[in-house]
């Protein structure tokens, strides 16, 4: 048994450890949990394209294992020939991505809208890889 | 009388719970609240856009029903008829000083026709905290 000072010693320590509790408990920072998700598979997408100016449009999908409307963004990485050699950024290609309307029918859902330009002649096989960053974990496609 | 060996018992168990809360809480998944706001209708906006407008700006404009600044997602979709195949829209945080405590953003559609066409843009916002929306085109011309 513990004497009976070493008892209200411990219920002043929670005292004032709710005290603390009951304070604003600010969210952001490194309190905030960020994920980045990327699919089992060695690329999302590949198109050939032939001739300069030349487009794809693409839509990829995340959707989100708990959060509905989860903050969410799309990074395209783009290879060109093999799943493993990076495209050239204005020598090989540009992209533009928008992420689409939300629908409160899927909230689990996010959609992005992935154009891809071809540059320079010729013909060129690129292969896509999708990189989410989100405050949920999910499935990328 | 306090029964001392369960109050002995009690407050470690209430340290013990104080502690695990106290600790790191990590906010993620399902414990941040989203909110989607988009209004009815399946486009928000239907327009001609003249051959002669190379360039127009729709500004959407996300005013949160508090007032505060908050973290916010726009989403953007657009149909162009006829499609010339060339067509190029893109969006980005407006660079314009908002009025009041709205948060806006800059649909920016490149026109590559000669001739009139028909635009539809539809928007949504994603945010913590809900609000309203409203898009004015702020500028258009060569």
């Amino acid at each position: 048994m513990i004497p009976e000072d070493d008892l209200f010693a411990q219920l002043r320590d929670a005292s004032l450890a709710l005290e603390e509790l009951k304070n604003r408990q600010t969210v952001g920072g490194d309190s905030t949990a960020v994920r980045k998700i990327v699919s089992a598979a060695a690329y999302d997408r590949t198109v050939t394209l032939s001739g300069a100016g030349t487009k794809q449009v693409f839509t990829a999908s995340f959707t989100a294992d708990r959060q509905a409307f989860a903050l969410a963004d799309l990074r395209a990485a783009v290879f060109k020939g093999s799943p493993s050699t990076p495209a050239v950024l204005y020598d090989d290609y540009f992209a533009n991505i928008m992420q689409l309307p939300g629908d409160p029918a899927t909230p689990l859902l996010t959609r992005w809208r992935v154009e891809l330009y071809k540059q320079g002649s010729g013909s060129l096989t690129f292969f896509l890889k999708w990189v989410v960053m989100s405050v949920d974990t999910g499935t990328v496609s | 009388m306090l029964e001392l060996d369960t109050f002995e018992h009690d407050a470690a168990r209430l340290f013990r719970d104080l502690e695990e809360i106290k600790g790191k809480q990590l906010t993620g998944g399902d414990s941040i609240g989203g909110v989607l706001t988009k209004l009815p209708g399946t486009w928000d906006v239907d327009t001609t856009v003249p051959g002669s407008a190379a360039t127009t700006w729709w500004e959407v404009l996300f005013m949160p029903e508090d007032g505060r600044l908050g973290y916010t997602q726009l989403g953007v979709e657009y149909l162009v008829t006829p499609d010339s195949g060339f067509e190029y829209f893109s969006s980005y945080p407006s660079p314009l000083e908002p009025t009041g405590d709205g948060i806006p953003y800059i649909v920016e559609y490149s026109n590559p026709n000669v001739s009139p066409v028909n635009v539809k843009l539809k928007f949504s916002i994603r945010s913590f905290r809900p609000g309203s929306l409203s898009w004015s085109i702020v500028r258009q011309g060569p």
